[in-house]
């Protein structure tokens, strides 16, 4: 069953007088209990797309310029500002990148876990929250979370802090979790205790996830399906298996096989994507990859849309074919 | 000079501890161990890459060896010569033959030099060359950092994060220095344009016969470019062998664990069985082994006794560990 659904999403940024797209024509589904990785480099728009699912872009420089997304069969664009504080934080769990930022530094922690409820679970007793808040710490793997209740965000390390945002993005149970970067602050061996963590509590809960990530290596270990997304654009969509064995499109197989894990000779020139990234708003008519593309024609003055290179895998390359000889 | 078997750089028991002050008059002192009691060579050509967490000490390790850090104790031996006896003039002088490339080419480059005054900097300090020369020594430069012609008369605000990291490379090599210090010089890239990068280093490398410290958290680029790779912890070195005994054959539990927990890009891969907690503060490092409270191998006696950095094999190079039970990892751990 389909839980979101984004159709032809367009973001744009206004700035000095001009208005230039960032996201451009993005679609995307999730399934309920899926798990999916929106993968790009730095300005592809994939945290703009996050932002745009619970309409917290920042307003007037990032607005939705067009397209669709709907939740749970409802119209996200269509709702009013009560409708949103329904979705936010009850329906839909969000985590960052940087937890110190996105928590309070002058509220202890059990404080903030129970705000949560306070504002979904209103129905529930002052004492059903601190309850509940206590085994969501331990949930997350806090040593004696009754202690810690009226600790501060400071008095934690950044793993536990971010075991802190997950808490308190599950207090509702959603039924989707998004996870923007949310292990790309982290040293790898504390990386590895949190996305351990994630992959449990979506086993149990089964929400879905979105996982937003630029490391190829995290998808790997997080998600059944993954979109690449490329200068405002997915240009890619697999299961994982499928993308990293069967890779489509020419960017994705940069991508790829520019990654020095999976270079096997050390010491050796990697295969580098050559140019630079654009951003949506840099692109020009036709396929937005094309610049920078090895397999470029004359066709792809025309942008190709998403075409079916098997069930579950699309690619927006006119030569896809040519990958699979 | 030094002939060519004594390794470029020497580094005995070098030892930098920052003193944090606390109180109302600031009058308790507490010492972050920064670096404690660290030794290794390294050999002409050669790169060695420095690994490990956060606050283990590896970039304070690179400026100390720099000088950018006063060293409080310990010796490093470059080129013959002692450069924790050199005076400050000395030691700017001697900066030439040792440079550094930072990880934010954001933050070390002036906005407001154009690219060609940036990378003529280094060369008008040194007092290299008249006017004419510096100038074509920077379009040389500017051509074999891979920068567009035009560069010259532009500023850093005006390329993006690929590109200026080869601006910070090419005021690197302006003098041409025998070594150099690359601080996360990759990290802060995204995948396509780290892969320009580590490419433009390696065909350096080659070309200007230049030895390097490659400090990176990131161990797949780290065993990409080094030939010998040290794994740090909490200010010391754990672990050091030649990179493919590294990622195939460590036998401190750290650099195991460490190298187990990077995500691998590929079908049916999962996040390794967590060895729980944080890293303990350098301000108080745990007594004996350092790594005892978070090593599911460790008993009572790591927890008194520290280890020595203790040479277990010269096979196929030398490689070295201070573990205690280092004889028994492979069997124990995964």
């Amino acid at each position: 069953m389909t839980l979101l659904s984004i159709e032809d999403l367009r973001v744009d940024l206004h700035a000095g007088g001009e208005r230039r797209p960032v996201v451009d024509g993005l679609s995307l589904q999730l399934d309920a209990g899926d798990t999916v990785g929106l993968v790009g480099e730095s300005g592809s728009g994939k945290s703009v797309t996050a932002l745009s699912l619970l309409r917290l872009l920042p307003q007037p420089a990032l607005n939705i310029g067009g397209g669709r997304i709907r939740f749970d069969g409802r119209d996200v664009l269509a709702m009013n500002s009560r409708e949103l504080q329904q979705l936010r934080g009850n329906e839909i769990g969000m985590i960052f990148q940087d937890p110190m930022t996105a928590l309070n530094p002058v509220q202890p922690i059990g404080r903030q876990i129970e705000e949560v409820m306070e504002l979904h679970r209103p129905q529930w007793t002052a004492r059903q929250r601190r309850q509940r808040t206590i085994e969501l710490l331990g949930r997350i793997g806090m040593p004696s979370p009754a202690e810690r209740l009226n600790a501060y965000p400071h008095q934690f390390s950044g793993g536990m802090r971010q075991r802190v945002m997950i808490a308190m993005a599950l207090a509702c149970e959603p039924k989707l979790l998004i996870a923007d970067e949310p292990t790309t602050a982290l040293d790898v061996t504390v990386q590895s205790q949190v996305l351990n963590l994630i992959r449990e509590l979506q086993q149990q809960s089964g929400m879905a996830v979105l996982f937003i990530t630029h490391d190829l290596g995290v998808v790997a270990q997080i998600c059944r399906r993954v979109a690449v997304m490329y200068a405002g654009r997915v240009v890619e969509e697999a299961t994982t298996a499928a993308l990293l064995t069967r890779p489509s499109h020419p960017y994705s197989r940069g991508l790829l096989a520019s990654l020095p894990a999976l270079n096997p000779s050390p010491q050796t020139p990697l295969p580098a994507i050559a140019g630079q990234s654009i951003a949506a708003g840099q692109a020009g008519p036709g396929c937005r990859f094309a610049p920078r593309c090895a397999w470029r024609i004359t066709q792809c003055e025309a942008e190709p849309d998403l075409l079916t290179v098997s069930a579950e895998h699309r690619a927006a390359c006119w030569r896809w074919e040519l990958f699979h000889e | 000079m030094s002939d060519r078997t004594e390794p470029l750089l020497q580094v005995r028991k070098l030892r930098k501890y920052f003193v944090q002050r606390s109180g109302v008059f600031r009058q308790h002192k507490r010492y972050v161990h920064a670096v404690d009691d660290v030794s290794f060579d390294i050999p002409r050509g050669e790169t060695l890459g420095l690994v490990g967490e956060s606050g283990c000490g590896k970039s304070t390790l690179g400026r100390t060896l720099l000088r950018l850090y006063q060293p409080d104790a310990g010796s490093i031996h470059f080129q013959g010569q002692e450069l924790t006896a050199l005076s400050g003039g000395e030691m700017r002088r001697m900066r030439r033959h040792l440079q550094m490339v930072f990880q934010d080419p954001y933050d070390s480059l002036n906005p407001r030099h154009s690219v060609g005054n940036i990378i003529e900097e280094p060369l008008l300090v040194h007092g290299m060359g008249d006017r004419r020369e510096r100038q074509a020594r920077v379009r040389a430069l500017i051509d074999q950092v891979g920068l567009p012609a035009d560069s010259v008369d532009r500023y850093p605000h005006e390329f993006s994060g690929g590109q200026r990291q080869r601006i910070g490379i090419a005021r690197a090599i302006a003098c041409n220095p025998a070594f150099i210090v690359c601080d996360e010089a990759v990290s802060a890239l995204d995948v396509s344009i780290q892969a320009q990068i580590v490419n433009l280093l390696l065909d350096l490398r080659q070309s200007m016969e230049l030895t390097l410290l490659f400090i990176s958290h990131d161990l797949s680029v780290v065993r990409h470019l080094s030939d010998r790779v040290a794994v740090m912890y909490l200010g010391q070195i754990v672990e050091i062998a030649p990179a493919a005994t590294i990622y195939e054959n460590a036998r401190h539990p750290y650099t195991r664990y460490l190298i187990a927990a990077i995500p691998q890009p590929r079908v049916d891969s999962t996040p390794p069985p967590a060895v729980g907690g944080d890293i303990p503060s350098p301000l108080a490092p745990p007594s004996g082994c350092r790594f005892h409270t978070r090593c599911p191998m460790a008993t009572e006696r790591c927890a008194h006794e520290a280890p020595l950095l203790e040479l277990i094999t010269t096979d196929g190079g030398e490689h070295r560990a201070a573990c205690h039970y280092w004889r028994e990892t492979p069997g124990r751990l995964p």
